[in-house]
């Protein structure tokens, strides 16, 4: 069932089209930075820009750093909300569900298949970062050490290492959003309004982490810990923000997993 | 009925997630904080004795003191009173240290050797050398003096014994806590109350709550979430610029080189009655009164700093005109900008006592300046 | 095959379905006849599981549904409100998902199976298309084929023939009557007479959520114990047969007696040309608006 879902998912033309443009909006910056020299200043822009100067390496993270705020979790919100009802909508759902298959495991299928193309979403453009910086920018040896955000040397192993941290990380954090478009794929029929949902949710999340009254609701934001992969580059790591956010994504997922579940184990399929 | 019970399961479950950490305080407070009596002078000297012994920890210090100034010499400023400061701390001893003040995407770290500090900004990509250690210095203040050990111990340290009351034990970061309240005598002064809760075990103070006269919320509070008494290694705390980054090497606090530089005028030795602090050398120009917790500070400021300053207060909302010149309270802080445009020279006053005390000051001020 | 008992389904307070008991029997071609919104589509649904009755019961192969679905729905074959694709995909790629999914479809019969239905629903020659490409016509062909996969006992058709063309129909009517001959019980919902009249035996009928009527074919449509006759001198006719003619059309007499051969021999010996003379029988259609008709009256009197 999870290979027939994988399948389903990655023979869709629009999957490609969505990675491909996830990967273009990284490799324009790459492209801009490589023929313009001109960092962020400090304090703005996203992570690691004005690093990735020096050493192209780390074009790996600050790709995933210009993807994570929007592109990507508006490529989660669309491939997820349209798990369950884009089968409603096209009327796949029912012959599916007659065959038959249990409405969990479907589900179960749906969120792993989901899961998946985030982990290919995101190690897609780390990926694609890693080439595109060695290729245009800081042109230092692949030995080279880099500096952490603390200021220390870090060796090349140590980078990869901590930069598939960082992708593990940023696939995690995408969780929430997955699971909240897939809760709301299984209360409408239509995809649309389902990754609209989950986007108002985010963009909400997003709105009151930059509000000071707000302050006592933000740990519980799906979205607070989101740039907490840069704790990944200090030195020592700081992990304290990485493992609440891991620990919040997941009590988000077995939270609207569960309303996704008591919603679609009983729910009339009238498409 | 087959429909609810699933959302009936849900529900519990939610419920019983969300309540989690709530019950497990409540059964930790509960079970209570046993720790043994100490008297509130023996704690305090517990607390100012503590200062050579080590630590490492994670602290967030939250400010609700926004200045109305900014500019490139008071932007730090503002934003470590009026805002949250996310600091990393590695202690060793007094000459070896290392405190990082992180935000979303760099940080700024300062590592104190035995030769000098290191400052390090990871966005501008810039370490600079500070050959000065300015600890006992009147400077513009700095994230590591928010730090809970370094602010109580600070506070603390000219109280009188009247003046201090200890706190039912709690634990705060995984410690058992002891505290201390400390209710300034002085009749002048703008704070209610500090609260110095100190690890029981070793007397460093892990956090600060400071209360202003009249307002429940705290005006400041800074505290260890993650806080360890272990010594950190000496390799974290070592510090040498990295390759490819810029160095400089530089003295710091300008504002204050400036005004004793350029402000030409001296602080009187008395003013309102309140003796010039000697703890604190502010050498030359910049005189600091008071005792503990209830401190102003007078600085005769340079003219294009005491113009920048004025145009910034004149437009900022919530500032009093008045005779004496501008003046403006944010929560404990009180601030007076003496005189007027183009006349005389200018004071900046600035300190944890009431308007009137300021303006008071300044009028004795003007005395002063004119008998000089 | 299909039992349901006091078969209730209420969509917040507007019934769908009320107090349905259908009984198809073992190698029946059962007919649900019913206008649209006359809740066949809802019953077809909760046979399969997919609508949840409000209350009552239904029985599928001799199991409890929805309890049962995963012993029961392997073994059934549906086709429910038209096909639907995964438009990107080849008609053979989409059944082959469909086949992956759930129980029984083994992989390594899989392509050879798919090749043989669609051979027998006529589309083996555009199996590689994307979906996407094909007619109404050849979507309902292809949606049959995934019904038919795996050799159902029970077949259910919600408005199989929709969107065929006349060819298209008689194709999948001699398919069906095939499939039945060989043992298949078929359900067919529709709301077309005429396609009920032409392939089933057994007939039901729903009118606003409630079963009016449920009986053989042969039994709705037996003999009403009058006589239809046709002749050109009528009036005659009507003087002979003085009392007995019910109603006249035309040169058509409703005449009552079961016997056409008695009427015939009083007719000829009176010297009365006879150009038609049989038993009377209803058609489908006639006992559908009767009993519907006689429903409205019922509902709008109280």
């Amino acid at each position: 069932m999870i290979g027939v879902e994988l399948s389903k998912l990655f023979r869709r033309p629009r999957t490609w089209l969505t990675l491909v443009l996830l990967d273009a909006l990284p490799t324009v910056v790459a492209i801009l930075l490589a023929t313009t020299h001109l960092g962020p200043r400090p304090g703005q822009g996203p992570a690691f820009l004005s690093a990735v100067l020096t050493n192209g390496s780390l074009f790996a993270v600050a790709a995933l750093a210009i993807v994570l705020p929007l592109f990507l979790p508006i490529a989660v919100a669309v491939v997820a909300g349209e798990s369950v009802a884009g089968e409603a909508q096209s009327g796949t759902l029912r012959y599916l569900l007659i065959r038959p298959i249990g409405r969990t495991k479907l589900l179960v299928a749906k969120l792993i298949s989901v899961f998946a193309f985030v982990m290919a979403a995101v190690v897609l453009v780390a990926g694609t970062g890693f080439v595109v910086g060695r290729l245009l920018l800081g042109h230092q040896p692949l030995s080279a050490a880099v500096s952490s955000v603390s200021g220390s040397q870090l060796t090349p192993a140590q980078i990869a290492f901590r930069t598939l941290l960082a992708v593990g990380y940023v696939g995690v954090s995408m969780l929430g959003v997955a699971a909240m478009a897939l809760f709301l794929s299984t209360l409408t029929d239509s995809a649309q309004s389902a990754t609209l949902g989950a986007l108002a949710f985010l963009i909400g999340s997003s709105l009151l982490l930059t509000l000071d009254a707000a302050t006592s609701l933000q740990p519980y934001l799906p979205t607070r810990y989101w740039l907490s992969f840069v704790d990944l580059f200090r030195d020592p790591m700081l992990l304290r923000n990485v493992e609440r956010g891991i620990g919040l994504q997941a009590v988000y997922v077995a939270i609207l997993l569960g309303a996704a579940w008591a919603n679609f184990v009983t729910k009339d399929i009238k498409s | 009925m087959r429909r609810r019970w699933r959302w009936l399961v849900l529900l519990a479950a939610v419920a019983l997630v969300t309540s989690l950490p709530a019950v497990v305080g409540a059964i930790r407070h509960s079970l209570g904080v046993s720790a043994r009596p100490v008297s509130a002078a023996e704690l305090r000297q517990k607390i100012l004795r503590s200062e050579d012994l080590p630590y490492a920890g994670y602290a967030e210090a939250v400010g609700g003191l926004a200045l109305p100034v900014t500019g490139n010499q008071f932007t730090s400023v503002t934003d470590l009173l009026g805002g949250r400061s996310q600091l990393r701390v590695w202690w060793r001893a007094r000459d070896d240290w290392r405190v990082d003040q992180i935000n979303l995407v760099g940080e700024t770290d300062v590592r104190a050797g035995a030769t000098g500090t290191w400052t390090w900004n990871y966005e501008s990509n810039l370490a600079i050398f500070d050959l000065n250690p300015a600890a006992q210095q009147v400077r513009l203040p700095v994230a590591g003096d928010l730090l809970p050990p370094e602010l109580g111990r600070r506070l603390l340290s000219q109280a009188t014994p009247d003046e201090l009351t200890t706190l039912s034990p709690r634990r705060i970061a995984g410690h058992i806590a002891t505290g201390l309240r400390l209710k300034p005598s002085d009749p002048q002064t703008t704070i209610d109350s500090v609260d110095v809760w100190a690890d029981q075990s070793t007397g460093i103070p892990i956090r600060v709550d400071i209360h202003a006269s009249g307002s429940a919320n705290p005006a400041m509070t800074t505290a260890f979430l993650d806080f360890s008494t272990a010594k950190p290694s000496a390799s974290t705390t070592a510090f040498s610029p990295p390759r490819g980054g810029r160095t400089e090497i530089s003295e710091r606090n300008g504002l204050t080189d400036v005004i004793n530089r350029f402000g030409d005028a001296e602080s009187p030795p008395t003013l309102n009655g309140v003796r010039r602090n000697s703890l604190l050398p502010g050498i030359g120009a910049i005189g600091v009164y008071g005792r503990g917790v209830t401190e102003f500070i007078a600085a005769p400021l340079p003219g294009r700093t005491a113009r920048s300053l004025r145009a910034q207060l004149t437009s900022a909302p919530g500032v009093a005109k008045s005779p004496s010149g501008l003046s403006v309270s944010v929560g404990p802080l009180s601030l007076l900008l003496t005189g007027r445009a183009g006349q005389g020279r200018t004071w900046l006053l600035i300190g944890t006592v009431s308007d009137k005390a300021l303006v008071a000051a300044a009028v004795e001020l003007a005395r002063y300046r004119s008998a000089g | 095959m299909i039992r349901t008992e006091g078969l209730t389904k209420r969509f917040r307070s507007v019934s769908a379905v009320s107090g349905l008991d259908l009984d198809v029997r073992a190698h029946d071609i059962y007919g649900f006849l019913g206008a649209n919104g006359s809740g066949k589509t809802t019953t077809v649904r909760m046979l399969l599981g997919l609508v949840l009755a409000t209350s009552g019961s239904i029985e599928v192969l001799g199991h409890q549904m929805p309890k049962a679905a995963s012993t029961v729905l392997p073994r059934v074959g549906a086709l429910v409100e038209g096909p639907a694709f995964y438009g990107h995909l080849s008609g053979q790629a989409n059944l082959a998902i469909f086949d992956a999914c759930g129980p029984a479809g083994s992989r390594r019969t899989r392509s050879a199976r798919i090749h043989e239905m669609l051979d027998t629903v006529g589309l083996s020659e555009v199996g590689r298309r994307p979906v996407k490409a094909y007619s109404l016509g050849m979507r309902q062909r292809l949606g049959l084929a995934a019904a038919l996969m795996r050799a159902p006992e029970l077949l259910i058709l919600d408005e199989p023939t929709n969107g065929l063309d006349p060819q298209g129909i008689h194709e999948i009517r001699r398919l069906l009557l095939e499939l039945n001959r060989l043992g298949t019980t078929i359900f067919l919902s529709s709301h077309l007479l005429a396609e009920v009249e032409q392939l089933c035996t057994r007939v039901g009928v729903i009118d606003r959520g409630r079963l009016v009527v449920q009986d053989s074919l042969a039994n709705l449509q037996a003999p009403t114990g009058r006589t239809m006759l046709s002749t050109p001198e009528v009036a005659t006719a009507m003087a002979i047969l003085n009392g007995r003619v019910v109603s006249s059309d035309g040169p058509r007499l409703i005449v009552q007696g079961a016997d056409p051969a008695e009427l015939n021999a009083l007719l000829v010996g009176h010297g009365v040309r006879v150009d038609e003379l049989g038993p009377e029988r209803r058609s489908l259609e006639q006992v559908v608006l009767e009993l519907t008709a006689a429903r409205s009256d019922n509902t709008e009197r109280p």
